[in-house]
Protein backbone atom coordinates (compact mmCIF):
# COMPACT_ATOMS: atom_id res chain seq x y z
CA UNK A 1 0.00 0.00 0.00
CA UNK A 2 3.08 2.34 1.43
CA UNK A 3 4.76 1.54 -2.38
CA UNK A 4 1.55 2.21 -4.40
CA UNK A 5 0.83 5.41 -2.64
CA UNK A 6 4.56 6.89 -3.42
CA UNK A 7 4.00 5.73 -6.33
CA UNK A 8 0.74 7.85 -6.97
CA UNK A 9 2.33 10.30 -5.87
CA UNK A 10 5.29 10.35 -8.07
CA UNK A 11 2.94 9.83 -10.63
CA UNK A 12 1.09 12.84 -9.74
CA UNK A 13 4.34 15.21 -9.47
CA UNK A 14 5.50 13.82 -13.04
CA UNK A 15 2.02 14.73 -14.41
CA UNK A 16 2.98 18.16 -12.70
CA UNK A 17 5.91 18.71 -14.26
CA UNK A 18 4.67 17.42 -17.87
CA UNK A 19 1.77 20.09 -17.38
CA UNK A 20 4.43 23.19 -16.25
CA UNK A 21 6.26 21.65 -19.72
CA UNK A 22 3.54 22.01 -21.13
CA UNK A 23 2.72 25.72 -19.84
CA UNK A 24 5.77 26.78 -20.96
CA UNK A 25 6.20 25.69 -24.19
CA UNK A 26 2.60 27.01 -24.61
CA UNK A 27 4.18 30.28 -23.50
CA UNK A 28 6.92 30.24 -25.74
CA UNK A 29 5.04 29.29 -28.62
CA UNK A 30 2.71 32.18 -28.39
CA UNK A 31 5.68 34.69 -27.87
CA UNK A 32 7.46 32.98 -30.98
CA UNK A 33 4.39 33.52 -33.11
CA UNK A 34 3.54 37.29 -31.90
CA UNK A 35 6.94 38.04 -32.49
CA UNK A 36 6.87 36.25 -36.30
CA UNK A 37 3.60 38.24 -36.92
CA UNK A 38 5.27 41.60 -35.96
CA UNK A 39 8.12 40.76 -38.19
CA UNK A 40 5.36 39.74 -40.79
CA UNK A 41 4.09 43.20 -41.12
CA UNK A 42 6.15 44.84 -44.02
CA UNK A 43 6.42 48.99 -44.47
CA UNK A 44 6.36 50.08 -48.07
CA UNK A 45 8.95 53.14 -47.35
CA UNK A 46 10.44 56.39 -49.52
CA UNK A 47 12.67 59.49 -48.26
CA UNK A 48 11.60 61.73 -45.72
CA UNK A 49 11.50 64.50 -48.98
CA UNK A 50 9.15 62.45 -51.14
CA UNK A 51 5.43 64.05 -50.85
CA UNK A 52 3.35 61.87 -53.62
CA UNK A 53 0.79 60.15 -53.13
CA UNK A 54 1.41 56.20 -53.04
CA UNK A 55 -1.57 53.39 -52.80
CA UNK A 56 -0.95 49.81 -53.71
CA UNK A 57 -1.28 50.00 -57.57
CA UNK A 58 0.95 52.66 -57.89
CA UNK A 59 3.25 50.63 -56.17
CA UNK A 60 2.90 47.54 -57.91
CA UNK A 61 3.30 49.37 -60.98
CA UNK A 62 6.41 50.53 -59.83
CA UNK A 63 8.01 47.31 -58.30
CA UNK A 64 6.85 45.49 -62.17
CA UNK A 65 8.79 47.87 -64.01
CA UNK A 66 5.50 49.06 -65.72
CA UNK A 67 6.19 52.68 -64.14
CA UNK A 68 9.82 54.56 -63.69
CA UNK A 69 7.75 57.93 -61.81
CA UNK A 70 5.83 58.79 -58.81
CA UNK A 71 2.55 60.60 -59.53
CA UNK A 72 4.87 64.18 -59.48
CA UNK A 73 6.66 62.96 -62.34
CA UNK A 74 9.53 62.32 -60.34
CA UNK A 75 12.10 58.91 -61.14
CA UNK A 76 11.24 56.22 -58.69
CA UNK A 77 13.64 53.53 -58.71
CA UNK A 78 12.03 50.17 -56.81
CA UNK A 79 14.94 48.42 -54.68
CA UNK A 80 13.68 44.71 -53.53
CA UNK A 81 15.14 42.66 -50.87
CA UNK A 82 16.92 39.17 -51.82
CA UNK A 83 14.62 37.48 -53.98
CA UNK A 84 15.23 34.15 -51.31
CA UNK A 85 14.53 36.02 -48.25
CA UNK A 86 10.97 35.70 -46.18
CA UNK A 87 10.73 39.19 -46.73
CA UNK A 88 11.03 39.77 -50.53
CA UNK A 89 8.45 36.40 -50.71
CA UNK A 90 6.18 38.31 -48.68
CA UNK A 91 6.12 41.37 -50.34
CA UNK A 92 5.88 39.53 -53.45
CA UNK A 93 3.17 37.35 -52.69
CA UNK A 94 0.78 39.69 -50.85
CA UNK A 95 1.50 42.85 -53.19
CA UNK A 96 2.23 41.86 -55.97
CA UNK A 97 -0.32 38.68 -55.78
CA UNK A 98 3.00 36.18 -57.50
CA UNK A 99 4.88 33.20 -55.54
CA UNK A 100 8.31 32.78 -56.17
CA UNK A 101 8.38 31.02 -59.52
CA UNK A 102 5.44 33.56 -61.07
CA UNK A 103 7.86 36.27 -59.70
CA UNK A 104 10.48 34.55 -62.00
CA UNK A 105 8.68 33.92 -64.65
CA UNK A 106 6.89 37.38 -65.24
CA UNK A 107 10.66 38.59 -64.97
CA UNK A 108 11.67 36.31 -67.55
CA UNK A 109 8.65 37.51 -69.59
CA UNK A 110 9.46 40.96 -69.19
CA UNK A 111 13.85 40.76 -69.90
CA UNK A 112 13.43 38.36 -72.82
CA UNK A 113 11.16 40.44 -74.64
CA UNK A 114 13.49 43.63 -73.63
CA UNK A 115 10.39 45.64 -71.91
CA UNK A 116 12.39 46.13 -68.60
CA UNK A 117 14.66 44.77 -65.84
CA UNK A 118 13.93 43.38 -62.59
CA UNK A 119 14.92 46.16 -59.82
CA UNK A 120 18.22 45.79 -57.61
CA UNK A 121 18.02 44.11 -54.31
CA UNK A 122 19.55 44.73 -51.03
CA UNK A 123 20.23 42.21 -48.54
CA UNK A 124 19.05 43.89 -45.39
CA UNK A 125 16.71 46.74 -44.09
CA UNK A 126 19.32 48.67 -42.66
CA UNK A 127 21.04 48.48 -46.22
CA UNK A 128 17.55 49.72 -47.75
CA UNK A 129 17.21 52.87 -45.09
CA UNK A 130 21.06 53.88 -45.95
CA UNK A 131 19.81 53.58 -49.64
CA UNK A 132 16.70 56.10 -49.40
CA UNK A 133 18.83 58.41 -47.33
CA UNK A 134 21.01 58.66 -49.86
CA UNK A 135 18.88 58.58 -52.74
CA UNK A 136 15.15 60.36 -52.66
CA UNK A 137 13.47 58.57 -55.87
CA UNK A 138 14.01 55.08 -54.08
CA UNK A 139 11.34 53.59 -53.31
CA UNK A 140 11.90 49.59 -50.97
CA UNK A 141 10.28 47.89 -48.25
CA UNK A 142 11.25 46.88 -45.05
CA UNK A 143 9.79 44.67 -41.46
CA UNK A 144 7.77 47.71 -39.76
CA UNK A 145 10.03 46.30 -36.52
CA UNK A 146 12.75 48.13 -38.15
CA UNK A 147 11.59 51.52 -39.04
CA UNK A 148 13.54 54.49 -38.03
CA UNK A 149 12.79 58.38 -38.64
CA UNK A 150 15.13 58.59 -41.77
CA UNK A 151 12.34 57.08 -43.83
CA UNK A 152 8.91 57.64 -44.30
CA UNK A 153 6.24 54.48 -44.33
CA UNK A 154 3.41 54.95 -47.21
CA UNK A 155 2.09 51.79 -47.14
CA UNK A 156 1.74 48.87 -44.51
CA UNK A 157 1.02 45.10 -45.50
CA UNK A 158 -0.55 43.91 -42.42
CA UNK A 159 -1.11 40.29 -42.66
CA UNK A 160 0.98 37.42 -42.84
CA UNK A 161 0.21 35.46 -46.01
CA UNK A 162 -0.93 31.97 -45.46
CA UNK A 163 1.98 29.39 -45.12
CA UNK A 164 0.13 26.72 -47.36
CA UNK A 165 -0.26 29.29 -50.38
CA UNK A 166 3.08 30.47 -50.46
CA UNK A 167 4.56 27.93 -52.84
CA UNK A 168 7.93 27.90 -51.11
CA UNK B 1 22.38 5.75 -50.79
CA UNK B 2 24.48 8.55 -49.13
CA UNK B 3 26.39 8.96 -52.39
CA UNK B 4 23.56 9.10 -54.27
CA UNK B 5 21.88 11.81 -51.59
CA UNK B 6 25.24 14.01 -52.02
CA UNK B 7 25.22 13.84 -56.03
CA UNK B 8 21.62 15.20 -55.69
CA UNK B 9 22.76 17.77 -53.61
CA UNK B 10 25.34 18.21 -55.54
CA UNK B 11 23.44 18.72 -58.38
CA UNK B 12 21.04 21.11 -56.95
CA UNK B 13 23.30 23.11 -55.45
CA UNK B 14 24.35 23.88 -59.08
CA UNK B 15 20.91 25.03 -59.93
CA UNK B 16 21.08 27.49 -56.61
CA UNK B 17 21.82 30.68 -56.95
CA UNK B 18 24.65 31.59 -53.98
CA UNK B 19 22.52 33.89 -51.83
CA UNK B 20 19.83 31.22 -51.24
CA UNK B 21 22.36 29.50 -49.23
CA UNK B 22 23.48 32.49 -47.64
CA UNK B 23 20.04 33.09 -46.63
CA UNK B 24 19.72 29.88 -44.63
CA UNK B 25 22.36 30.99 -42.39
CA UNK B 26 20.27 34.94 -41.83
CA UNK B 27 17.11 32.87 -40.94
CA UNK B 28 18.83 31.33 -38.00
CA UNK B 29 19.70 35.01 -36.58
CA UNK B 30 17.28 37.12 -38.07
CA UNK B 31 18.46 40.02 -36.42
CA UNK B 32 22.02 40.52 -37.60
CA UNK B 33 20.28 40.70 -40.89
CA UNK B 34 18.26 44.16 -39.80
CA UNK B 35 20.72 45.59 -37.74
CA UNK B 36 24.36 45.60 -38.13
CA UNK B 37 26.09 44.90 -34.57
CA UNK B 38 30.08 44.48 -35.18
CA UNK B 39 31.99 47.20 -37.15
CA UNK B 40 32.31 44.38 -38.87
CA UNK B 41 28.96 44.04 -39.57
CA UNK B 42 28.87 47.72 -40.55
CA UNK B 43 31.86 47.86 -42.95
CA UNK B 44 30.39 45.26 -44.78
CA UNK B 45 27.03 47.48 -44.89
CA UNK B 46 28.87 50.15 -45.83
CA UNK B 47 30.51 48.51 -48.93
CA UNK B 48 27.47 46.81 -49.81
CA UNK B 49 25.56 50.16 -50.02
CA UNK B 50 28.37 51.97 -51.73
CA UNK B 51 28.27 48.98 -54.43
CA UNK B 52 24.73 49.55 -55.02
CA UNK B 53 24.97 53.20 -55.11
CA UNK B 54 27.41 52.85 -58.28
CA UNK B 55 24.66 50.83 -59.69
CA UNK B 56 22.36 53.17 -59.34
CA UNK B 57 24.31 56.44 -59.97
CA UNK B 58 25.32 55.00 -63.49
CA UNK B 59 21.86 53.83 -64.04
CA UNK B 60 22.83 50.35 -65.13
CA UNK B 61 25.80 51.79 -67.58
CA UNK B 62 27.03 48.26 -67.97
CA UNK B 63 26.04 44.89 -69.83
CA UNK B 64 23.20 43.03 -68.78
CA UNK B 65 23.58 38.95 -69.56
CA UNK B 66 20.61 36.52 -68.89
CA UNK B 67 19.75 33.41 -70.64
CA UNK B 68 17.42 30.87 -70.50
CA UNK B 69 17.28 26.76 -71.50
CA UNK B 70 14.95 24.35 -72.10
CA UNK B 71 16.53 20.49 -72.45
CA UNK B 72 13.50 18.15 -74.05
CA UNK B 73 12.48 14.91 -74.59
CA UNK B 74 9.98 13.94 -77.28
CA UNK B 75 8.65 11.30 -78.98
CA UNK B 76 5.56 9.88 -80.94
CA UNK B 77 3.96 6.81 -81.21
CA UNK B 78 3.49 6.80 -85.10
CA UNK B 79 6.11 6.65 -87.73
CA UNK B 80 4.80 10.16 -89.25
CA UNK B 81 7.21 12.69 -89.15
CA UNK B 82 5.96 16.59 -87.61
CA UNK B 83 6.00 19.48 -89.92
CA UNK B 84 7.60 21.87 -86.73
CA UNK B 85 10.05 21.42 -83.81
CA UNK B 86 12.24 19.40 -86.19
CA UNK B 87 10.06 16.74 -86.81
CA UNK B 88 9.22 14.60 -83.89
CA UNK B 89 9.17 10.69 -84.71
CA UNK B 90 8.64 7.17 -82.89
CA UNK B 91 12.47 7.42 -82.08
CA UNK B 92 13.57 8.94 -79.43
CA UNK B 93 14.42 12.95 -79.44
CA UNK B 94 16.20 15.24 -77.38
CA UNK B 95 17.09 17.76 -79.68
CA UNK B 96 13.76 18.58 -81.43
CA UNK B 97 12.13 21.35 -79.10
CA UNK B 98 15.53 22.01 -76.94
CA UNK B 99 16.81 25.62 -77.11
CA UNK B 100 19.28 27.91 -75.43
CA UNK B 101 19.17 31.59 -75.31
CA UNK B 102 21.55 34.25 -74.49
CA UNK B 103 20.78 38.03 -74.16
CA UNK B 104 22.67 41.08 -73.74
CA UNK B 105 21.83 44.24 -73.07
CA UNK B 106 23.69 47.78 -72.40
CA UNK B 107 22.66 51.20 -71.82
CA UNK B 108 24.12 53.68 -72.94
CA UNK B 109 22.59 56.39 -71.12
CA UNK B 110 19.13 56.37 -69.24
CA UNK B 111 16.78 56.42 -72.60
CA UNK B 112 18.82 54.69 -75.04
CA UNK B 113 19.21 50.22 -74.52
CA UNK B 114 21.24 47.90 -77.28
CA UNK B 115 19.76 44.85 -76.79
CA UNK B 116 20.85 41.23 -79.02
CA UNK B 117 19.49 37.78 -78.42
CA UNK B 118 21.29 34.63 -79.70
CA UNK B 119 19.58 31.47 -79.66
CA UNK B 120 20.60 28.09 -80.37
CA UNK B 121 17.63 25.17 -81.55
CA UNK B 122 18.31 21.62 -81.42
CA UNK B 123 16.34 21.72 -84.75
CA UNK B 124 18.38 23.46 -86.33
CA UNK B 125 21.84 21.43 -85.34
CA UNK B 126 22.12 24.50 -82.59
CA UNK B 127 23.13 26.63 -84.89
CA UNK B 128 23.11 30.28 -83.19
CA UNK B 129 21.17 32.83 -84.71
CA UNK B 130 20.20 36.40 -83.45
CA UNK B 131 16.51 36.01 -82.42
CA UNK B 132 16.52 39.96 -81.52
CA UNK B 133 19.08 42.65 -82.26
CA UNK B 134 18.02 46.46 -81.74
CA UNK B 135 18.57 49.67 -80.79
CA UNK B 136 15.84 50.90 -78.58
CA UNK B 137 15.15 54.80 -78.09
CA UNK B 138 12.62 55.76 -74.66
CA UNK B 139 10.90 59.13 -76.13
CA UNK B 140 9.27 58.84 -72.88
CA UNK B 141 7.53 57.20 -70.13
CA UNK B 142 5.16 56.46 -72.24
CA UNK B 143 6.57 56.52 -75.56
CA UNK B 144 9.59 53.37 -76.91
CA UNK B 145 11.35 53.05 -80.14
CA UNK B 146 13.03 50.17 -81.43
CA UNK B 147 14.99 49.88 -84.83
CA UNK B 148 16.47 46.41 -85.95
CA UNK B 149 15.73 43.03 -85.57
CA UNK B 150 12.88 41.97 -83.30
CA UNK B 151 9.43 39.68 -82.70
CA UNK B 152 6.67 40.76 -83.94
CA UNK B 153 3.69 40.90 -81.20
CA UNK B 154 1.28 38.16 -83.65
CA UNK B 155 0.09 36.62 -80.28
CA UNK B 156 -0.50 36.40 -76.99
CA UNK B 157 3.00 34.52 -76.32
CA UNK B 158 4.75 35.63 -79.47
CA UNK B 159 7.87 37.64 -78.18
CA UNK B 160 9.06 35.33 -75.60
CA UNK B 161 7.50 31.55 -76.85
CA UNK B 162 11.30 30.47 -76.98
CA UNK B 163 11.63 31.27 -73.43
CA UNK B 164 10.26 27.83 -71.51
CA UNK B 165 10.61 28.84 -68.49
CA UNK B 166 8.27 31.78 -69.09
CA UNK B 167 5.68 29.46 -70.67
CA UNK B 168 2.85 27.23 -69.50
CA UNK B 169 4.04 24.36 -72.40
CA UNK B 170 6.67 22.93 -73.80
CA UNK B 171 5.56 24.42 -76.74
CA UNK B 172 2.88 26.45 -77.29
CA UNK B 173 -0.42 24.79 -79.91
CA UNK B 174 0.59 24.54 -83.14
CA UNK B 175 -2.65 25.30 -84.31
CA UNK B 176 -2.56 28.62 -83.77
CA UNK B 177 1.42 29.31 -83.34
CA UNK B 178 2.18 26.82 -86.20
CA UNK B 179 0.11 29.00 -88.85
CA UNK B 180 2.49 31.84 -89.08
CA UNK B 181 5.90 30.08 -88.83
CA UNK B 182 8.77 32.81 -88.26
CA UNK B 183 7.72 36.06 -86.78
CA UNK B 184 10.98 37.85 -86.55
CA UNK B 185 11.42 40.71 -88.74
CA UNK B 186 13.57 43.31 -89.43
CA UNK B 187 12.16 47.00 -89.12
CA UNK B 188 10.50 49.71 -86.59
CA UNK B 189 8.80 48.94 -83.61
CA UNK B 190 6.87 51.71 -81.41
CA UNK B 191 5.23 50.72 -78.33
CA UNK B 192 2.73 53.40 -76.47
CA UNK B 193 1.78 53.01 -72.77
CA UNK B 194 -1.34 54.60 -72.13
CA UNK B 195 -2.18 55.87 -68.95
CA UNK B 196 -5.27 54.21 -68.17
CA UNK B 197 -7.03 54.05 -64.58
CA UNK B 198 -6.08 50.30 -63.14
CA UNK B 199 -5.52 49.05 -66.78
CA UNK B 200 -2.38 49.33 -68.07
CA UNK B 201 -3.44 49.43 -71.83
CA UNK B 202 -0.12 49.68 -74.52
CA UNK B 203 -0.41 49.90 -78.15
CA UNK B 204 2.40 48.28 -80.53
CA UNK B 205 2.91 48.73 -83.78
CA UNK B 206 5.34 47.99 -86.13
CA UNK B 207 6.45 48.05 -90.03
CA UNK B 208 9.41 46.01 -91.55
CA UNK B 209 10.13 42.99 -93.84
CA UNK B 210 12.15 39.54 -93.21
CA UNK B 211 12.43 35.97 -95.32
CA UNK B 212 12.29 32.86 -94.21
CA UNK B 213 12.15 29.26 -95.20
CA UNK B 214 8.60 28.01 -94.82
CA UNK B 215 8.02 23.99 -94.13
CA UNK B 216 6.05 23.50 -97.41
CA UNK B 217 6.50 26.58 -99.80
CA UNK B 218 10.31 27.08 -99.32
CA UNK B 219 11.66 30.12 -99.18
CA UNK B 220 9.03 33.00 -98.62
CA UNK B 221 10.08 36.85 -98.71
CA UNK B 222 7.90 39.61 -96.68
CA UNK B 223 8.69 42.85 -97.94
CA UNK B 224 6.21 45.02 -96.10
CA UNK B 225 4.74 44.13 -93.01
CA UNK B 226 2.80 46.11 -90.65
CA UNK B 227 1.33 44.82 -87.22
CA UNK B 228 -0.76 46.51 -84.88
CA UNK B 229 -1.37 45.27 -81.45
CA UNK B 230 -3.12 46.30 -78.38
CA UNK B 231 -3.29 44.87 -75.52
CA UNK B 232 -4.85 46.18 -72.09
CA UNK B 233 -4.55 44.11 -68.38
CA UNK B 234 -5.47 44.56 -65.45
CA UNK B 235 -4.23 42.04 -62.11
CA UNK B 236 -5.90 39.09 -62.95
CA UNK B 237 -6.85 39.48 -66.92
CA UNK B 238 -5.08 40.49 -69.72
CA UNK B 239 -7.01 41.38 -73.50
CA UNK B 240 -4.74 41.02 -76.54
CA UNK B 241 -6.03 41.93 -80.18
CA UNK B 242 -3.82 41.74 -82.82
CA UNK B 243 -3.59 42.76 -86.92
CA UNK B 244 -0.85 41.99 -89.70
CA UNK B 245 -0.93 42.74 -92.72
CA UNK B 246 2.12 41.74 -94.85
CA UNK B 247 2.77 42.09 -98.69
CA UNK B 248 4.75 39.58 -99.53
CA UNK B 249 6.38 37.12 -102.59
CA UNK B 250 5.12 33.25 -102.35
CA UNK B 251 7.49 31.32 -104.61
CA UNK B 252 6.23 28.96 -107.11
CA UNK B 253 5.29 25.16 -105.88
CA UNK B 254 5.52 22.03 -108.30
CA UNK B 255 3.36 19.41 -107.01
CA UNK B 256 3.95 15.37 -108.87
CA UNK B 257 0.75 14.57 -110.49
CA UNK B 258 -0.96 11.36 -111.43
CA UNK B 259 -2.99 11.10 -114.47
CA UNK B 260 -6.46 12.05 -114.29
CA UNK B 261 -9.21 10.78 -116.22
CA UNK B 262 -11.00 13.77 -118.52
CA UNK B 263 -8.15 15.89 -118.51
CA UNK B 264 -4.43 16.34 -120.63
CA UNK B 265 -3.04 15.47 -117.42
CA UNK B 266 -0.60 12.12 -117.55
CA UNK B 267 1.38 10.62 -114.68
CA UNK B 268 4.75 12.20 -114.42
CA UNK B 269 3.38 16.17 -114.85
CA UNK B 270 3.91 18.11 -112.39
CA UNK B 271 1.24 20.85 -111.34
CA UNK B 272 3.27 24.37 -110.59
CA UNK B 273 1.58 26.85 -108.58
CA UNK B 274 2.77 30.49 -109.71
CA UNK B 275 4.83 32.80 -108.21
CA UNK B 276 2.49 35.42 -106.54
CA UNK B 277 2.71 38.91 -104.75
CA UNK B 278 0.00 38.15 -102.09
CA UNK B 279 -1.58 39.70 -99.39
CA UNK B 280 -1.16 38.34 -96.38
CA UNK B 281 -3.18 39.12 -93.67
CA UNK B 282 -3.22 37.99 -89.42
CA UNK B 283 -6.12 38.25 -87.20
CA UNK B 284 -5.59 37.50 -83.66
CA UNK B 285 -7.78 37.99 -80.52
CA UNK B 286 -6.53 36.34 -77.27
CA UNK B 287 -7.10 36.68 -73.49
CA UNK B 288 -5.42 35.32 -69.73
CA UNK B 289 -7.27 34.78 -66.87
CA UNK B 290 -4.58 34.33 -64.02
CA UNK B 291 -5.21 34.49 -60.33
CA UNK B 292 -1.62 32.86 -59.20
CA UNK B 293 -4.39 29.87 -58.88
CA UNK B 294 -6.21 29.21 -61.82
CA UNK B 295 -4.60 29.98 -65.21
CA UNK B 296 -6.85 30.46 -68.32
CA UNK B 297 -5.88 31.07 -71.70
CA UNK B 298 -7.62 31.18 -74.89
CA UNK B 299 -6.75 32.74 -78.36
CA UNK B 300 -7.83 32.40 -81.94
CA UNK B 301 -6.29 33.53 -85.59
CA UNK B 302 -6.81 33.87 -88.58
CA UNK B 303 -4.74 33.64 -92.05
CA UNK B 304 -5.83 34.69 -95.12
CA UNK B 305 -3.99 34.84 -97.88
CA UNK B 306 -4.95 36.02 -101.97
CA UNK B 307 -3.26 33.26 -103.44
CA UNK B 308 -3.24 29.39 -104.26
CA UNK B 309 -2.39 29.22 -100.10
CA UNK B 310 -4.98 28.22 -98.24
CA UNK B 311 -6.81 30.64 -95.61
CA UNK B 312 -6.52 28.88 -92.28
CA UNK B 313 -7.74 29.47 -88.79
CA UNK B 314 -6.82 27.72 -85.40
CA UNK B 315 -8.02 28.05 -81.61
CA UNK B 316 -7.33 27.26 -78.37
CA UNK B 317 -8.35 26.94 -74.87
CA UNK B 318 -6.35 25.98 -72.00
CA UNK B 319 -7.01 25.82 -68.20
CA UNK B 320 -4.97 25.09 -65.72
CA UNK B 321 -5.06 24.66 -61.89
CA UNK B 322 -1.92 25.63 -59.18
CA UNK B 323 -1.18 23.60 -56.27
CA UNK B 324 1.32 24.42 -54.43
CA UNK B 325 4.49 23.84 -57.03
CA UNK B 326 2.48 21.51 -59.19
CA UNK B 327 0.21 22.65 -62.72
CA UNK B 328 -2.07 20.54 -64.13
CA UNK B 329 -3.92 21.58 -67.54
CA UNK B 330 -5.17 20.63 -69.99
CA UNK B 331 -5.78 21.99 -73.51
CA UNK B 332 -8.23 21.71 -76.74
CA UNK B 333 -6.88 23.03 -79.74
CA UNK B 334 -8.11 22.82 -83.30
CA UNK B 335 -7.26 24.31 -86.67
CA UNK B 336 -8.98 24.07 -89.88
CA UNK B 337 -8.82 25.54 -93.38
CA UNK B 338 -11.43 27.71 -94.76
CA UNK B 339 -11.37 27.97 -97.88
CA UNK B 340 -10.57 23.62 -99.29
CA UNK B 341 -11.57 23.08 -102.39
CA UNK B 342 -12.63 26.33 -102.99
CA UNK B 343 -9.77 28.52 -103.80
CA UNK B 344 -9.55 29.94 -107.80
CA UNK B 345 -6.05 28.00 -108.05
CA UNK B 346 -5.68 30.26 -111.48
CA UNK B 347 -3.73 29.06 -114.63
CA UNK B 348 -1.19 26.69 -113.83
CA UNK B 349 1.75 25.46 -116.28
CA UNK B 350 2.72 22.16 -116.52
CA UNK B 351 3.66 20.04 -119.29
CA UNK B 352 0.65 21.11 -120.47
CA UNK B 353 -1.18 23.74 -119.90
CA UNK B 354 -4.84 24.18 -118.42
CA UNK B 355 -7.29 26.49 -116.56
CA UNK B 356 -7.98 24.98 -113.34
CA UNK B 357 -11.40 25.67 -111.77
CA UNK B 358 -11.95 25.38 -107.99
CA UNK B 359 -13.28 22.44 -106.49
CA UNK B 360 -12.12 20.49 -109.55
CA UNK B 361 -9.77 17.60 -109.45
CA UNK B 362 -6.36 19.09 -109.98
CA UNK B 363 -7.85 21.36 -106.58
CA UNK B 364 -8.65 18.54 -104.33
CA UNK B 365 -4.48 17.45 -105.09
CA UNK B 366 -3.46 20.96 -104.71
CA UNK B 367 -5.22 20.74 -101.17
CA UNK B 368 -3.93 17.43 -99.74
CA UNK B 369 -0.60 19.13 -100.28
CA UNK B 370 -1.22 22.12 -98.46
CA UNK B 371 -4.48 21.60 -96.42
CA UNK B 372 -3.73 21.33 -92.91
CA UNK B 373 -6.82 20.25 -90.53
CA UNK B 374 -6.16 18.88 -87.04
CA UNK B 375 -6.79 19.03 -83.28
CA UNK B 376 -5.03 18.51 -80.51
CA UNK B 377 -6.06 17.90 -77.01
CA UNK B 378 -3.12 17.80 -74.35
CA UNK B 379 -2.86 17.00 -70.78
CA UNK B 380 -0.02 18.73 -69.25
CA UNK B 381 2.09 19.04 -65.90
CA UNK B 382 4.57 21.57 -64.75
CA UNK B 383 6.37 21.32 -61.62
CA UNK B 384 8.43 24.39 -59.74
CA UNK B 385 11.91 22.26 -58.66
CA UNK B 386 13.29 25.62 -57.92
CA UNK B 387 12.58 29.48 -58.21
CA UNK B 388 14.58 29.40 -61.82
CA UNK B 389 14.08 25.72 -63.14
CA UNK B 390 10.86 24.49 -63.76
CA UNK B 391 10.05 20.88 -64.90
CA UNK B 392 7.09 19.80 -68.13
CA UNK B 393 5.46 17.09 -69.18
CA UNK B 394 2.92 17.05 -71.37
CA UNK B 395 1.02 14.06 -73.51
CA UNK B 396 -0.62 14.97 -76.73
CA UNK B 397 -3.20 13.55 -78.87
CA UNK B 398 -3.34 14.54 -82.20
CA UNK B 399 -6.49 13.73 -84.05
CA UNK B 400 -9.47 15.24 -86.59
CA UNK B 401 -7.02 15.53 -89.64
CA UNK B 402 -10.82 15.55 -92.31
CA UNK B 403 -8.15 13.83 -95.59
CA UNK B 404 -5.48 16.52 -94.62
CA UNK B 405 -1.90 15.34 -93.09
CA UNK B 406 -2.16 17.60 -90.38
CA UNK B 407 0.74 19.37 -89.09
CA UNK B 408 3.13 16.66 -89.96
CA UNK B 409 5.60 16.30 -93.23
CA UNK B 410 3.83 15.13 -96.61
CA UNK B 411 6.32 12.79 -96.83
CA UNK B 412 5.28 10.89 -94.18
CA UNK B 413 1.87 11.69 -92.95
CA UNK B 414 -0.13 9.99 -89.93
CA UNK B 415 -0.62 6.12 -90.73
CA UNK B 416 -3.69 5.98 -88.78
CA UNK B 417 -6.32 8.64 -87.30
CA UNK B 418 -4.92 10.08 -84.35
CA UNK B 419 -0.81 10.68 -83.41
CA UNK B 420 0.09 11.10 -79.49
CA UNK B 421 2.89 12.26 -78.49
CA UNK B 422 4.91 12.27 -75.58
CA UNK B 423 6.88 15.33 -74.38
CA UNK B 424 9.25 15.81 -71.11
CA UNK B 425 11.46 19.10 -70.57
CA UNK B 426 13.70 20.88 -67.98
CA UNK B 427 13.62 25.05 -68.33
CA UNK B 428 15.36 27.44 -66.75
CA UNK B 429 16.16 31.18 -66.31
CA UNK B 430 19.45 32.18 -65.34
Amino acid sequence: MVILSQQKRANTQQHKLKANACMALLISLCLLTASGYSRAEISIVVSNFNNNELNSSLIRKIFLGKRSSFADGSPSIAITQDEHSEIAQHFNFMLLNRSPQQYKAYWARMIFTGKAYPPEQAYSDAEVIELIKSNPSIISYIHTSSLTSDVKEVFRIQKAPDKKKLHF
Amino acid sequence: MRQAKRLQIMILSLFMPQPLIASGSDTSSPDSSTSPQTLEDWQQLERRINTLERKLSKNNKKLKIDGFISATYARSDDRSITENWGGITEKNDFGALSNIGVQMSFSPNPRTSITAQFVARGEEQWHMEAEWAYIAFKASNQLTFRLGRQKAPLYLLSEYIEVGYANPWIYAPDEVYGITGDSTYNGINMLYKVPMGNWDTSLQAMWGSNAFSHPIVGDVSLDDLVSLSITTRNEYITYRLGYTLITGNIPALDVPLPTIANTPIVAGDTLSFLDLESDITYLSAGAIFDNSQWLLMTEFAQLKVDSWFTDTSGAYLMIGYRVGKIMPHITAAKMEVQDQGARNIGTISSGNTIFIPPGEQVGTIADSFLVQNQSTYTLGLRYEILPAVSAKMELSHITNFNGSNGQFNASQPPTGDSVNIVKFSIDSVF
